[in-house]
C-alpha cells in the first residue's frame, strides 16, 4: 500500500516540488498551506511522514509538530523540517518540539527522497 | 532520480510576486509602525521564502540577493538594527531589485542596474552589527582540527524501532565519517528470551570514531534520533577548552534532560504553545480578512485552462439560445417552459464562470501607495494616501491592464494635483494633502475615483493651453466639463514644467486610449482650490459585451453600446459632402462625418435608396461618427469571440460573436472604423458647410 505524506508548506513552488518528488517513489500525498492548515488534515486518513516547513503563515512548523505530537497518532510519525542554512538554532528548537529530522534548503529531489528513506519503510 | 525544476518555476513566479507585494505593503506600514512585530515578521518570511525556493530552483541570483537582505532582516527582526526611513528605503529598493531578478530569470528581461550598489548598502548596515557573530563563525571554523577522535555513545529509547529507525543505519553512516577505531555493544539491559518484545530496543553503543570532519557532522547523524534516545559526543584527546566542546557538552545535557522527563515535555508545552499561538493568531487574522480576503485558501488554475472553461460555457449559452429558438418554431411552445429553466441554469453558469476572474482590485490599489510615498518623498509633499473599496472585484485582465493608467493618475495627482505644505497653508488647508483612491460596482461596471483635495484643475490655463496647442478654436464655447476634459486630448499637458514624475505630456490621453481599450471611460470633475475627481468606469468582464445589434443588407453586426450616442433617421438631403472630409451630417448644428458602413466594410447594398437614412451616432475617443445602417435589431449582451486567434485582424472589427441563431456577427470596433473613413476615398461635391466653426472642431 502506498504510504501517505503530509506535505506542509506555505510556498506553493516547494510544496509542488516535495509532493511530485515523493509521488514519483510512490507516495499519495496530503498538502497544507500552513500549520494550522496541515493539522486540521492530519486526522483525514493515517499519515506515514510528515514534511513541513518552518516558516509559515497562522501556524509555523515547530507549533505544527507539537500540536501533531500531543496527539496519539502522531506520537511515532516520521516528521521533517525544513529549514536553512540561517536556522540553525531552530534545528534544535525543532528537535525539542518532536522533530525527527530536518533537510537544508535548497535540496534536490534525490537528497529529499535519501532522507525520507532514512525514517520511513 | 530525473526530476525537471524547471517545472515548478511558474509557481515560484507567481508566489515571488505575491511575496514581494506583501513585503512592499508591510514596509510601507512599517514607517509609522517601526517595531510592529507582525510586519518585520511578514517581511522577514517573504525574503525567506524566495531565498529558500530561488536557491532549491536553480535560480542563483534572486538567491544570492535575498540571502544578504534575509541577514539584515533578520537583526532588523530581532531589534539589533534600528527601522529607519532610509532603511525602509533600502528594503523597498531591495524589494524592487529581487522583483526585476525575478522577472530576470522569467523572461530574461534586463538585470537591475543598481543591484552591486543595493547590495553593498545592504552589506554596510549589515556590517555595523554582523561583526560580533561573523567573528564567532570563524572562530569555531578555525578551532576544528585535522583529526580528531571522539566517544560516541547511543543510548536508543525502546520505542526506537517503533519511530521507523535502525540502529544499524545510524552505525553506518558513522562509519562513514571516519575510522572507528573501538566498538562496544552493550546488551545488558537485553531480557530473557521469554520476556522480550520484538518490537523494542534494548541495545546501545558506544564508538571511539577518528574523523577529519568537525563535530557538527557527527551531530548531524544523529538528527533523526526520536526524543526518547539519547548520544552523546566527546572529544578523546585532552583538547583544550575550546568552544565547540563546551558546546557539545551542553547540547548533550538538553537531551538527556529531555530523556529524564520525557512526559512533561510531551504533555505541558504543546498546549501552552498552541494557546499562545492561537492568541497571536488572532491578532493576526483581523488585519489579514480585512485585506479583501486575499488570504482565503485558494486553488491555482492555469489561466489558459480557465478562459477555456469560461469561452465553452460562452458557447453553452449560445447552444441553448438556439435549441430554445428551435423548440419555438418546431414545437410551437411545448417544451419552453423546461427549456427556459434550462436557459436560467446555464445564465448562472455563464455568472459564475465570468466570477472565477474575478479579482479584488486591492493589489492594485496597494501597488499605488508606493508610487504616491515616492513621489511624495521626491517633490517635497505631504501626502495621506486612503483607499476605500479595495475588495471590489474586477476581472483580471481588465486589473491587469488599469495598473499602468492608474499609476499616471495617481502619479499626476500626488504631482500635480496636491499643492505644496507651504502653498496649502497658505490656501487656508492643512499642510497635508489627501489622496483618495475609491472603487465600487454599479450596474455592470466597475467604476474607480481617484480624488485629491489638491488644487483643482485651472480652466484658464486648460483653454489658453488648448487654444495653443491647436485642439480647439480661439472662440469655441465650452461647458465647464468639456474644459475639464480636454485634459484627455492626445498631446495636452499643462505642467508649467515637466517634472520627471509626471513625465512629458503623454499623460492623460494615454490613460484616456488605455481605459477605452479596456471598453471603459474616463472623465474628470474638478472645482478650483478645492480639487478634483478623476472618475475611471470599467466593465466587470471583457469575456461579454452589451451589443447593438444592426442589420446590415443580411448581415447582422454588434456595436459596442458603450459607444453608441442615440440613433436618427435622416433624409438624403440632410447629408452634405465636404471637400477634404467626405460626406457629413449636421447634428444640432455639430458637423459629424457619415460613414456607410455597407461601403466600409464592402457589403453589397439592398437598398441604396437614401431616403430615411437610419445612422447610428457613435463615439469614440471624443470622435464622433454617423454610422450608415439598414436596421437596428436590439440591444443583446454577446459572447466576445476572439477574431484574431481564429482568423486574422481585421480593420475596423474588433471580434466576433454568435448569435442564438447560429450566425456569426463581426463587433465593429469603432476606433479602427473612424481611421478607416479618412483612408476611404472622399466624396469632393462641393455642399458649403452648415456650421463652420464646428466643423473646424471635427477637423480637429
Amino acid at each position: 500500500m502506498a504510504k501517505t505524506a503530509l506535505v506542509v508548506d506555505d510556498s506553493t513552488s516547494m510544496r509542488q516540488m516535495v509532493t511530485f518528488t515523493l509521488q514519483s517513489s510512490g507516495f499519495d500525498t496530503i498538502e497544507g498551506i500552513n500549520g494550522a492548515d496541515a493539522l486540521a488534515k492530519s486526522d483525514e486518513q493515517p499519515i506515514d511522514i510528515v514534511i513541513t516547513d518552518l516558516n509559515m503563515p497562522e501556524m509555523d512548523g515547530i507549533t505544527l509538530i507539537k500540536a501533531l505530537r500531543a496527539k496519539p497518532a502522531f506520537q511515532f510519525t516520521p516528521i521533517l523540517l525544513l529549514t536553512t542554512e540561517s536556522q540553525d538554532a531552530k534545528k534544535q528548537e525543532g528537535k525539542a518540539a518532536g522533530a525527527t529530522g530536518w533537510m537544508v534548503k535548497p535540496f534536490n529531489p534525490d537528497q529529499l527522497m535519501a532522507i525520507v528513506k532514512k525514517v520511513v519503510r | 532520480m530525473q526530476i525537471d525544476m524547471s517545472q515548478f518555476r511558474a509557481a515560484f513566479y507567481v508566489e515571488a510576486a505575491e511575496h514581494l507585494q506583501y513585503m512592499e505593503a508591510a514596509l510601507l506600514q512599517l514607517e509609522n509602525a517601526p517595531r510592529d512585530t507582525e510586519l518585520l515578521n511578514t517581511i522577514f518570511r517573504g525574503a525567506h521564502s524566495i531565498k529558500g525556493a530561488s536557491t532549491t530552483f536553480g535560480i542563483d541570483e534572486v538567491g544570492r540577493f535575498t540571502h544578504v537582505l534575509e541577514n539584515l532582516l533578520e537583526r532588523l527582526r530581532d531589534g539589533i538594527v534600528d527601522t529607519t526611513s532610509e532603511l525602509i528605503e533600502l528594503l523597498l529598493a531591495s524589494v524592487d531589485i529581487i522583483d526585476a531578478l525575478v522577472a530576470n530569470a522569467k523572461d530574461g528581461s534586463p538585470m537591475p542596474e543598481n543591484m552591486e550598489q543595493v547590495l553593498s548598502e545592504l552589506r554596510r548596515v549589515n556590517g555595523q552589527a554582523s561583526t560580533e557573530s561573523s567573528s564567532k563563525v570563524s572562530a569555531s571554523d578555525a578551532v576544528v582540527t585535522p583529526q580528531s577522535s571522539y566517544r560516541v555513545t547511543l543510548l536508543p529509547s525502546r520505542e526506537f524501532f517503533r519511530f521507523g529507525q535502525d540502529p544499524m543505519l545510524l552505525l553506518r553512516e558513522l562509519c562513514e565519517l571516519g575510522t572507528v577505531i573501538k566498538n562496544n555493544l552493550n546488551d545488558t539491559a537485553l531480557p530473557s528470551l521469554a520476556e522480550i518484545e520484538p518490537e523494542q530496543c534494548y541495545l546501545s553503543w558506544t564508538l571511539e570514531l577518528a574523523t577529519e570532519k568537525p563535530e557538527r557532522t557527527i551531530h548531524d547523524a544523529f538528527m533523526f534520533l526520536d526524543a526518547g534516545s539519547t548520544y552523546t559526543v566527546e572529544p578523546i584527546q585532552a583538547t583544550t577548552s575550546s568552544p565547540i566542546g563546551a558546546e557539545s557538552t551542553s547540547s548533550t545535557a538538553a537531551q538527556t534532560a529531555s530523556v529524564t522527563e520525557p512526559t512533561t515535555e510531551s504533555i505541558e508545552k504543546p498546549e501552552k504553545e498552541v494557546a499562545e499561538n492561537r492568541s497571536g493568531n488572532d491578532r493576526r487574522t483581523a488585519p489579514t480578512t480585512a485585506k479583501a480576503g486575499g488570504e482565503n485558501e485558494t486553488v491555482r488554475v492555469d489561466r489558459q485552462r480557465l478562459d477555456e472553461l469560461i469561452n465553452q460555457i460562452g458557447e453553452l449559452v449560445i447552444g441553448a439560445s438556439m435549441v430554445e429558438q428551435e423548440i419555438v418554431s418546431i414545437a410551437g411552445g411545448r417544451g419552453l417552459e423546461s427549456m427556459s429553466g434550462l436557459g436560467k441554469i446555464v445564465r448562472d453558469l455563464q455568472e459564475m464562470s465570468l466570477g472565477l476572474r474575478m479579482v479584488p482590485i486591492a493589489a492594485t490599489f496597494q501597488k499605488m501607495n508606493r508610487v504616491i510615498r515616492d513621489v511624495a518623498k521626491k517633490v517635497g509633499k505631504q501626502i495621506n494616501f486612503v483607499t476605500t473599496g479595495d475588495e471590489t472585484e474586477l476581472d483580471k485582465s481588465v486589473v491587469d491592464q488599469i495598473s499602468d493608467p492608474l499609476v499616471h493618475m495617481v502619479r499626476n495627482a500626488a504631482d500635480h494635483g496636491i499643492e505644496t505644505p507651504e502653498d496649502r497653508i497658505a490656501a487656508g488647508k492643512p499642510a497635508e494633502g489627501v489622496v483618495t483612491l475609491r472603487a465600487y460596482q454599479q450596474g455592470g461596471n466597475v467604476y474607480i475615483e481617484l480624488i485629491d483635495d489638491g488644487r483643482g484643475l485651472n480652466r484658464k490655463r486648460i483653454l489658453a493651453k488648448a487654444v495653443e496647442r491647436g485642439l480647439i478654436a480661439a472662440d469655441t464655447n465650452l461647458s465647464d466639463a468639456e474644459i475639464c476634459n480636454l485634459i484627455f486630448l492626445p498631446g495636452f499637458s499643462t505642467a508649467a514644467a515637466v517634472t520627471d514624475v509626471s513625465g512629458r505630456g503623454v499623460g492623460m490621453d494615454v490613460v484616456r486610449r488605455n481605459v477605452e481599450a479596456l471598453q471603459g471611460s474616463v472623465s474628470v470633475k474638478s472645482e478650483e482650490g478645492k480639487g478634483s475627481t478623476i472618475t475611471v468606469r470599467l466593465p466587470l468582464t471583457l469575456a461579454i459585451l452589451d451589443g447593438l445589434l444592426v442589420r446590415l443588407s443580411d448581415e447582422v453586426f454588434v456595436i459596442p453600446l458603450l459607444s453608441v450616442i442615440e440613433s436618427i433617421c435622416v433624409s438624403a438631403n440632410e447629408i452634405h459632402s465636404i471637400v477634404g472630409v467626405g460626406e457629413v451630417i449636421s447634428l444640432r448644428g455639430e458637423v459629424v462625418p457619415l460613414l456607410r458602413l455597407h461601403h466600409a466594410l464592402n457589403i453589397k447594398a439592398n437598398d441604396q435608396g437614401d431616403e430615411q437614412g437610419l445612422l447610428v451616432i457613435v463615439e469614440d475617443q471624443g470622435k464622433r461618427l454617423a454610422l450608415r445602417v439598414d436596421d437596428l435589431i436590439g440591444q443583446q449582451q454577446v459572447v466576445i469571440k476572439n477574431l484574431e486567434t481564429n482568423f486574422r485582424k481585421v480593420p475596423g472589427v474588433s471580434g466576433a460573436t454568435i448569435l442564438g441563431d447560429g450566425h456569426v456577427a463581426l463587433i465593429l470596433d469603432i476606433f479602427g472604423l473612424s481611421n478607416l473613413n479618412y483612408d476611404s476615398p472622399k466624396t469632393t461635391t462641393g455642399h458649403p458647410a452648415p456650421d463652420n466653426a464646428g466643423a473646424e472642431r471635427c477637423i480637429k
